[in-house]
């Protein structure tokens, strides 16, 4: 079966330090599960555990195919040279935008208390964002002139 | 005879094949070198150091909180907590980018087929299962949580706290899977794949670093005050809220009863002997003792501020208590978890431990616990607790 290539970079026999970490590590996990058990009233295990496979299969499935489409896209339409750049901008334009998003929404505003999320926090993304394509922006240009100054020379 | 039935699952399995065109992305994403093991190797060495490190800084804030038989709170170094809740916060901000790109580097794996052929691989893609997972959700939680929104119904401390032991033992077994794997790829000096590929794995690595440098720049000035104005997205600003300090919960909020001036008693509980009462005056008129402590809130935020007010130490030496008794602190509020704290007697004996009259030389405000707040060196902020109505001495 050709599908199990070049993956098998564990082997059907695991090395003898996955059986030692898996005795420690499983009862470190267990602790977990039974500190989970024992306040059942504050963790709500059937919700938790709701959040806790929601979320890695919504990046399993939607964060990464959506990051390979837009790395595709940054492929096919941007010259190679500056590709990095691009991806770069995207991916902190990306971050800022998902790491602030509950603050921009302002989620968490409590009421008569303007100390929380003092901030501005749409305007302060848009900057952050703008701030970053100027970057982006300065090192393509930067890359452009001194490749057209090398082919010249090479002229 | 869990063998033979891992092997008929497997051949099951093997008739299930999935279509032929995953396996080609699979297998030509896998020869990315930005997907090398070297790389992943790297992102899973920074990202065990910033777990290892979210671990002990958050264990060590849990303990503060709910002391242990084995642990008790001390109060100095003073400046202790906010040092290490700040690292917790800003290193679970610095995973964010790197779990993502390791993620990403070791995406193609999740496709591996049959997905195990032996008992040992099936229990070890299991632990990855809940590695992933759990480490997500940490990340997710964690951020949710600084930036105050709660969209579930679990207490969010309890839940991440039971999730980090989770996680760090799923941790455990897969730093034990991927030892001899790890071993080979950092020895390798020299890439071995095709040209141009070590040019792409500094680029992609560089990739990384600039967004860690990103996120980390834009929230670490919540509690780095050279940083506060570059952090254009954090969600709290040191010099922000009333008398210049934030404020997590108003007395609105927790529903402070009876502390006005001219109402306001401190009540003292010994044990073995009656209780004291005192009014706002008498407390006024104890000799007063100036300290600067950090509010350090377990949100990684904290401000410095000078505090002024009756050191517990010396209104305990005034009701006759000796030294060395811990020493049980409840407010006025009627709302909120924390309405009660406990300080441990060497906690209780440091004279900078005060119960707080005054903020950078003005009366408190009813937002910061006015008439009276307990203010003690390295301690969480959700136990410095504010309008404080009642100390009971064990």
């Amino acid at each position: 079966m050709s599908a199990t290539g070049d993956h098998d970079d564990v082997g059907h026999a695991m090395p003898r330090s996955f059986w030692v970490g898996l005795v420690v590590g499983s009862v470190v996990m267990a602790f977990g599960v039974w500190t989970a058990l024992h306040h059942t009233r504050d963790t709500r295990p059937a919700t938790l555990i709701r959040w806790v496979v929601g979320l890695g299969i919504a990046h399993d499935a939607i964060v990464v195919p959506v990051a390979l489409i837009v790395a595709a896209i940054v492929d096919a339409i941007v010259p190679r040279i500056h590709r990095g750049t691009v991806r770069a901008a995207i991916a902190v334009s990306a971050l800022a935008t998902a790491l602030s998003w509950p603050a921009v929404r302002r989620y968490g505003t409590k009421p008569g208390n303007p100390s929380a999320l003092p901030r501005p926090y749409g305007r302060n993304l848009a900057i952050t964002v703008m701030v970053v394509w100027l970057v982006a922006a300065l090192l393509v240009v930067t890359r452009t002139l001194r490749a057209r100054d090398r082919s010249v020379a090479a002229d | 005879m869990p063998g033979c039935a891992a092997t008929r699952i497997v051949r099951h399995m093997a008739r299930l094949e999935p279509p032929a065109v995953l396996f080609r992305w699979r297998d030509r994403a896998a020869s990315d070198a930005r997907r090398s093991e070297r790389i992943a190797a790297l992102l899973g060495m920074a990202l065990g150091v910033s777990f290892t490190v979210c671990f002990v800084t958050g264990l060590y804030s849990h303990v503060q909180q709910h002391p242990p038989s084995w642990f008790t709170p001390f109060p100095r170094p003073a400046w202790l907590y906010r040092v290490t809740q700040g690292v917790h916060i800003a290193t679970g901000i610095a995973a964010i980018p790197l779990l993502l790109a390791k993620l990403w580097a070791v995406y193609p794996k999740l496709f591996a087929w049959p997905p195990f052929r032996s008992v040992g691989e099936a229990v070890e893609r299991a632990t990855v299962f809940v590695l992933v997972t759990g480490s997500v959700f940490q990340l997710v939680s964690g951020t949710q949580n600084i930036y105050l929104w709660y969209p579930w119904r679990f207490f969010f401390p309890s839940a991440h706290y039971a999730m980090a032991w989770v996680v760090i033992g799923a941790l455990i077994v897969h730093i034990g899977a991927k030892l001899p794997i790890t071993r080979r790829a950092l020895a390798r000096v020299r890439p071995t794949t095709h040209a141009g590929s070590d040019v792409e794995r500094r680029s992609f690595l560089r990739f990384v670093g600039v967004s860690v440098a990103s996120v980390t720049a834009l929230t670490v000035g919540q509690t780095l005050y050279p940083f506060r104005k570059l952090s254009l997205l954090a969600p709290r600003e040191p010099g922000v809220g009333p008398q210049g300090l934030p404020v997590n919960r108003t007395a609105a909020a927790a529903a402070v009863r009876n502390a006005a001036p001219d109402v306001y008693r401190l009540k003292v509980n010994r044990p073995g002997q009656p209780s004291v009462a005192f009014t706002l005056e008498q407390l006024v008129a104890l000799p007063q003792h100036t300290a600067t402590i950090a509010i350090a809130c377990v949100e990684g935020w904290s401000a410095s501020a000078t505090w002024t007010g009756v050191s517990l130490r010396t209104l305990l030496d005034h009701v006759g208590v000796a030294r060395g008794r811990d020493v049980d602190v409840q407010s006025l509020q009627s709302q909120g978890r924390y309405a009660r704290s406990s300080l441990s007697g060497s906690v209780a004996d440091d004279r900078d431990t005060l119960l707080a009259l005054q903020v950078n030389g003005e009366p408190l405000v009813a937002d910061h616990g006015a008439p009276v707040r307990l203010i003690a060196p390295n301690r969480p902020g959700v136990l410095q607790t504010k309008w404080v109505g009642e100390l009971s001495v064990r």
